[in-house]
């Protein structure tokens, strides 16, 4: 395997790149002195993922929502047994997740961590579907699905990107509904498997207690080899504008709140990474405990605690959002609208800038202080293909100006949407 | 306990480096904790792969306050977290909580939150945060900071030692009005605590399990909970004279976690308390089992939701907290368990349904999200298999599991300041000072027969359930 190493001169670490004759990327980062294992064995593929076709197809295929999802539960369980049992058997902890755009398989474990890694590549790249098994899930995942429909900050997540966006699927849950995943075949799932799950559109990392000959040995021993396929996914045209910009909901909550999203531009790569870390500074210099601006609401009584900022992006979407609990979510998003264009006017908090700054940087001695941390990092910038350290060097570059051109994005007319939750709903704690 | 007078140190540095044999190196575990045990370890030194790993120091500089110094060279950051136990009391439990949110935000030096918030960005953002919870029947408050090590401040300042200030500030000298907190922050902190209880019906999982621990110890001091009421009936004075109570009389334990030692701690403790004209009355309870009812009492409760929640609440008289633990996991704490393999993917019933143990209540608590017509079934499938566990049929490979299970998390525990510190935390409350190492040795002795005994203690005490409007279930 071709291997480089990546330096991170400020804090000493570093992260060997392997990269196998099939074209997967591993990322390793060696932790001296600490018992833990994390790994991730992850596809470029998630629940927007709808539409696609590889060099053996004369046409695209349109697949039912919530697919990814569906085969993600289904990979565990192979032939004789369920990944689990054997994850247990050498006491280790695996799941795995799906996102809009990536699906990730994990373990963590202090002992046997070679077993644990070769439990991992096996269960990705063994699938096994049966009508029997397939129906089974079924009902699983629809209690799956109506747990996230009763949870007000997932539907209130959700309601936002459906009024943010027209027809990209990322307005989707990633779930499905219950009525997409009745859709799901056998031969469906080997569909998606054969055009997702091949090594040139996934990646490997792995921190800890590991060293990186032995990541490769293991790797070259139990990697199936693979070859491109071709692999083209569309989307559906969308608009820039949000499709509405209101949305009222009544659900069973304690406190009213608001979702106020902004839809920018999307990017990819390093841009993406760079727009991340520019939207999570603005976010903070809006909602951070330390901004004159939070002080402000907080003390008008206007937000609480809960005031926070979340970006959300990937294949074909970027978004801010901002939310609070509050008694007037309409004023708090019209003073969110003037302070950004104050900024537009007047400038940002300087000290504030250079103070946050500082504390995004602290923040990276934490995450590479601690092994699950560190494998969640060499995760995220592998998806996007840049350096693990990449977040540092963007950090120390980044300018008001960044976040005066973001902040002119997000008042640009028609891109933001409001999500206003009205629950009015007493506990009997008084 | 110690009185803290005494002194044993292990002197081990001739292991440091070295390969040092396996027998070798339990002995001088075995020594260690031996030490640990008996006169309150006074200082240990642990290995892992025989390098090196962890220092550990306890001493008692005042009656009832301890503090636990774990110097790990590994540790890119260091933290240090004082955590006051006292019994649980509907009124000062509730002012307690509100203290801890006013100290954790502000000081006499940082009177408001955004001043204090910014010196905090400015070291890096270190961060100094507050956490007031249950266990038993006591309460924790906790305060504690956090920040990077010296060596990586690219300025060159000194983030550990301005860190402690604001901490020691906090404790000392919090911002205060006459004889209350500073008004605004108590205005600003009550309020976010009244919106907590009103947001706690938000997560229906949470929500319907605290309704099962109010219906499960009720008439007991872990049922007390803060409510709209109590909050409201705090003022700025009797938060603050709360929380001089508690620096006062509580059983505090405070813990340094870092790379490197710093002298600075002892002495911020020791200023601390000399200025608290400390009172402690040894008389906390950590351990209290929860009296089983003489009927299973059933609660329903109905909202607008999809998924019913069902919470299960058992106890037992047993002692046997390592065999309740192993119950627990074996019955449903991991994707092997048999709630999960048996309800979830043999019988498709829900999509959780797992199981936790308070040892401190002598409990084992099932819960799980599930259709409104499958509650007896699966009500009947949870019983079934303590039922099933009580008469013997336990497997070889489920009882390994476990054990595998305890040693890959217990092996982790040195992974991170948090971790370790709530690793001795815990070992405070169950009243037996073991390492990871040992415990995992007395959790291997836990064998079928015990395991079957436990089961068998089992009783149903109380069920709640959380149903949608449309089930048709009445109150």
């Amino acid at each position: 395997m071709n291997r480089n190493i990546i330096r991170n001169d400020i804090t000493g670490d570093k992260i060997i790149r392997l990269t196998s004759p099939s074209g997967l990327d591993i990322y390793v980062c060696e932790m001296p002195g600490f018992s833990s294992v994390t790994a991730y064995f992850a596809a470029r593929y998630g629940s927007v993922n709808t539409c696609f076709k590889t060099a053996g197809d004369s046409e695209f295929t349109a697949v039912p929502e919530g697919i990814a999802h569906y085969l993600e539960h289904k990979l565990f369980e192979n032939e004789d047994c369920h990944a689990f049992e054997k994850y247990s058997q050498i006491g280790a902890s695996g799941n795995a997740f799906t996102g809009f755009d990536i699906t990730a398989y994990t373990f963590t474990c202090s002992k046997n961590w070679q077993e644990a890694l070769r439990i991992l590549i096996g269960l990705v790249q063994t699938p096994y579907f049966t009508e029997e098994n397939v129906a089974k899930e079924q009902g699983i995942i629809a209690q799956e699905i109506k747990m996230g429909s009763d949870d007000p900050i997932r539907k209130s997540s959700f309601a936002l990107l459906e009024a943010m966006y027209t027809n990209n699927p990322v307005r989707i849950d990633q779930g499905g509904t219950i009525e997409s995943i009745a859709k799901i075949t056998p031969e469906l799932l080997y569909k998606c498997y054969d055009a997702f799950y091949n090594p040139g559109n996934m990646f490997l990392v792995i921190a800890g207690n590991v060293t990186a000959d032995q990541v490769e040995e293991i790797c070259g021993e139990c990697l199936a080899p693979g070859s491109d396929n071709g692999l083209e996914t569309a989307f559906p045209d969308e608009p820039d504008t949000v499709r509405e910009e209101l949305v009222r909901l009544k659900l069973p909550v304690g406190n009213t709140f608001f979702r106020m999203g902004f839809k920018c531009a999307p990017c990819s790569g390093k841009q993406q990474l760079k727009k991340n870390i520019t939207g999570g500074m603005l976010c903070d210099l809006l909602v951070a405990s330390s901004s004159g601006f939070y002080r402000k609401l907080h003390g008008d009584g206007l937000v609480n605690s809960t005031f926070r900022g979340d970006i959300l992006s990937g294949n074909g979407f970027w978004t801010l959002t901002l939310t609070s609990e509050t008694d007037q979510p309409e004023k708090v998003c019209q003073l969110i609208l003037e302070e950004l264009e104050r900024w537009k006017s007047q400038g940002i908090d300087k000290a504030l800038f250079s103070s946050i700054k500082k504390a995004i940087y602290g923040d990276m001695v934490y995450t590479l202080n601690n092994v699950d941390r560190t494998a969640s990092l060499l995760l995220n910038n592998a998806f996007l293909n840049v350096s693990p350290y990449e977040d540092m060097k963007l950090i120390s570059g980044l300018t008001e100006e960044d976040i005066l051109e973001l902040a002119g994005e997000l008042t640009t007319p028609g891109r933001s949407s409001i999500v206003i939750v009205e629950g009015g709903m007493n506990n009997d704690n008084s | 306990m110690s009185d803290g007078k005494s002194t044993v140190s292990v002197k081990v540095s001739e292991f440091t480096s070295g390969n040092v044999g396996a027998v070798k190196l339990a002995q001088l575990e075995k020594i260690c904790l031996a030490i640990f045990n008996e006169v309150c370890y006074n200082r240990c030194v642990f290995f892992m792969n025989g390098v090196y790993a962890m220092d550990l120091n306890r001493t008692e500089p005042f009656k009832g306050v301890a503090l636990t110094t774990i110097i790990d060279h590994k540790f890119k950051t260091s933290c240090l977290s004082l955590r006051f136990i006292s019994k649980l009391d509907e009124v000062r439990s509730t002012a307690n909580a509100l203290a801890f949110r006013i100290i954790s935000d502000s000081n006499s030096t940082f009177p408001d939150n955004v001043s204090f918030s910014s010196a905090l960005d400015e070291l890096y953002g270190a961060s100094v945060s507050s956490n007031t919870y249950k266990g038993g029947d006591v309460q924790i408050c906790s305060i504690g900071a956090s920040w990077i090590d010296n060596k990586y401040a690219f300025g060159g300042e000194d983030v550990a030692g301005g860190t402690l200030d604001i901490l020691r500030n906090c404790l000392l000298s919090p911002a205060l009005d006459g004889d209350g907190f500073n008004k605004d922050n108590f205005r600003l902190a009550r309020r976010d605590e009244l919106d907590d209880i009103n947001a706690i019906i938000n997560n229906k999982r949470s929500y319907a399990i605290s309704k099962a621990h109010s219906l499960a110890f009720q008439g007991e001091p872990a049922a007390i909970r803060a409510t709209i009421k109590g909050v409201s009936a705090v003022t700025p004075q009797s938060a603050l004279e709360a929380f001089r109570y508690l620096l006062k009389t509580a059983r505090v334990e405070a813990f340094y976690c870092s790379s490197v030692p710093d002298s600075r701690i002892e002495s911020m403790i020791t200023e601390i308390f000399s200025a608290s004209g400390r009172d402690y009355q040894d008389d906390i309870k950590f351990r209290s089992k929860s009296p089983i009812k003489p009927e299973t009492a059933y609660k329903t409760e109905t909202m607008d939701i999809r998924q019913c929640k069902m919470v299960m609440t058992f106890k037992t008289d047993s002692d046997d907290i390592d065999a309740l633990k192993v119950l627990s996991i074996i019955l449903g704490e991991t994707p092997v368990s048999r709630f999960f393999r048996i309800i979830r993917e043999q019988q498709s019933l829900c999509y959780y349904c797992s199981s936790y143990s308070d040892n401190l209540k002598n409990v084992i608590v099932a819960d799980c999200g599930i259709e409104y017509e499958n509650i007896s079934r699966v009500r009947e499938s949870i019983l079934s298999q303590i039922e099933d566990i009580g008469s013997g049929n336990i497997s070889d490979e489920e009882l390994e599991n476990a054990m595998m299970l305890l040693e890959n998390s217990f092996e982790s525990t040195g992974d991170s300041p948090g971790s370790l510190i709530g690793w001795y935390f815990d070992c405070v409350f169950d009243q037996s000072f073991r390492s990871p190492a040992d415990a995992i040795k007395d959790y291997r002795l836990v064998n079928k027969a015990r395991l079957v005994q436990m089961a068998r203690s089992l009783k149903l005490d109380s069920v709640f359930t959380l149903s949608g409007k449309e089930d048709g279930c009445n109150e």
